[in-house]
């Protein structure tokens, strides 16, 4: 577990200044903050068509995993699926877990790979079909269950996704139709540089530049103190 | 297209509200086609965004109507609601929490249309807060420690034992060393409470807004004559910060903001026995006690209390007591910062 300490004196802000959240950035709250598993799927940039892919777990016996290391999109991407079967249950298994994993059509976990073989074997049962994330490759054992397999890699995310996936993130929490302050290309250039497909890294530096942020201009690579210390 | 659209206009364009006070407002339905509206609701709903994990609670519905729409029509529904009273709006750098008031269509078939329009609900200034302690009572025991560390610094020490065992050579020595190491380090915050505890015994701490002035907070340490002839100095500060925890599991962070640190030091009180603010009177052999003062001036922003399942607001005192020639005696006691009981 990791623990991060910051550190400033209160505001002088008394209680009747508090007005509307981020309004003077035309936005409902940061954009790079904690999100609710409901928004995952207007802002996840998938590299499919969800409505297809949401058909085909339906009508075949289909598996498909997401690998990937930590802050790579692997989640994100399975929430995002998640969202078109909000009603059968999204399992996240932490450490030494054994949770119950109900008997849904369509099975649901994050960090599979946790489960042991014996248990994995006895979640496939009945299932029409299985998206996981994992940071192994389950490939053979699915096969074994009987399910058609698809594997996608989390990570490798182009400049150009990473442009999308900040823009997207940014216009989610518009106001109004006036404009919001976007991350401006070369800012997007340079994080692709030096972070790559680490997304968490780059979301958890953009937090801190929008917080501190006074007015509606394009987000430039300076100000993005954070993530150059 | 949907059915409708709904949207919720609050009079005189007010968003701001003060605890308990009545919001008024309208629910206006624009129906786009012919339909039947099951129920439709309006409820308040807070949510706390920023670093850590959302949390959100939604309070009781009111229905509104149930019935009959017709196309290209325009309804209004006039409405009065209570403001809630806590939790209080707050912005930070971490943590946020906002309220919501949300309206809702249940239409059979499809997809419900709802309306939403953020609030904000604070006391019109900070003065109308206050601060409390929680306790149950001004007894600070010696004894509450923390068995976790004992049972990790005992297998730390057993596994030193188990090492011995072993043929002597670079690296047995190097685990014993290890394992020692880290015996003393799980078991000092043990012994030092232990230590500190048997040596100064049960001291009584009592905290309060001075007398109605709110811009600080007064804290007393009654401890008996031989107790404090056993101290060197006495100090304590207010601390006020943010903590939040993103993710669960592996990936779970914690994020600490300070928004306020106040230091002070113990003094003698000098001034008669005051009121006791348990409600206790001057016991008999009260004499034979000191009374040690310190005043922690309070942050003039609006910081409410505030703890949910991954986001808190915490005020607290922490007190350190210097002990010659053992390990400090260190103690903190939780704070609620909150409306006015008298408001």
């Amino acid at each position: 577990m990791l623990v991060i300490t910051s550190n400033s004196r209160a505001d002088d802000r008394p209680a009747e200044s508090i007005g509307r959240p981020f309004a003077h950035l035309n936005l409902r709250q940061n954009p790079f903050g904690s999100l609710e598993r409901a928004d995952w799927g207007n802002l996840a940039v998938l590299p499919f068509c969800l409505d297809s892919l949401a058909a085909e777990l339906m009508e075949k016996k289909l598996a498909l995993q997401f690998l990937g290391h930590a802050g790579r999109g692997k989640s994100t991407h399975l929430m995002a699926i998640h969202t078109r079967f909000a009603d059968f249950a999204f399992t996240y298994i932490g450490p030494g877990q054994r949770p119950q994993l109900g008997r849904n059509a369509v099975l649901f976990v994050d960090e599979f790979q946790r489960l042991s073989a014996f248990r994995r074997r006895r979640a496939y049962r009945g299932r029409q079909s299985v998206v996981i994330g994992s940071h192994e490759d389950l490939t053979a054992e699915l096969v074994n269950a009987g399910f058609e397999t698809r594997t996608v890699q989390a990570g490798g995310t182009s400049e150009k996704t990473l442009g999308e996936i900040l823009h997207r993130r940014v216009r989610y929490f518009r106001r109004t139709a006036a404009p919001v302050p976007l991350v401006s290309d070369d800012a997007v250039h340079a994080l692709h540089l030096k972070f790559g497909d680490d997304l968490r890294q780059i979301t958890n530096g953009l937090y801190t530049t929008y917080q501190e942020l006074s007015e509606v201009r394009r987000v430039e690579m300076r100000d993005i103190d954070s993530l150059r210390r | 297209m949907s059915k409708c659209e709904i949207s919720i206009v609050l009079d005189d364009e007010k968003y701001r509200y003060e605890p308990n006070e009545i919001i008024r407002g309208e629910v206006r339905v624009e129906v786009n086609d012919d339909c039947k509206c099951k129920a439709l609701t309006l409820f308040l709903s807070w949510n706390t965004h920023g670093r850590g994990n959302v949390d959100k609670e939604k309070f009781p519905a009111v229905t509104l109507f149930s019935g009959q729409w017709h196309g290209a029509q325009s309804y209004s529904y006039p409405f009065e609601i209570h403001a809630p009273s806590t939790p209080l709006t707050y912005r930070g750098n971490y943590l946020n929490v906002d309220w919501h008031l949300n309206c809702r269509a249940d239409i059979p078939w499809a997809i419900d249309p709802k309306g939403v329009e953020e609030i904000v609900v604070a006391p019109s200034d900070s003065e109308q807060l206050s601060t409390t302690d929680t306790r149950d009572g001004p007894a600070i025991g010696a004894g509450h420690v923390s068995k976790a560390p004992l049972l990790v610094g005992v297998f730390a020490f057993y596994w030193c034992g188990m090492v011995l065992w072993m043929d002597i050579g670079v690296v047995t020595v190097l685990m014993f060393l290890f394992g020692l190491g880290f015996a003393f380090a799980a078991l000092y915050p043990f012994f030092r409470r232990l230590i500190s505890g048997a040596i100064l015994g049960d001291v009584s701490a009592e905290i309060d807004e001075t007398g109605g002035e709110k811009s600080r907070l007064c804290c007393k340490l009654r401890l008996s004559r031989k107790q404090r002839q056993k101290l060197t100095s006495a100090r304590g500060s207010l601390k006020v910060y943010e903590k939040v925890v993103y993710g669960s599991g592996t990936d779970k962070q914690t994020y600490t903001h300070d928004l306020w640190d106040s230091p002070g030091t113990f003094q003698l009180d000098a001034s008669p026995k005051s009121a006791d603010p348990y409600g206790r009177g001057v016991a008999e052999g009260e004499a034979d006690h000191d009374v040690l003062v310190a005043y922690f001036s309070q942050p003039d922003a609006a910081l409410p209390s505030f703890s949910s399942g991954s986001n808190d607001l915490v005020w607290e005192v922490k007190l350190h007591l210097d002990l010659p020639n053992a390990p400090d005696w260190l103690h903190t006691i939780p704070l609620n910062r909150s409306l006015s009981v008298t408001k």
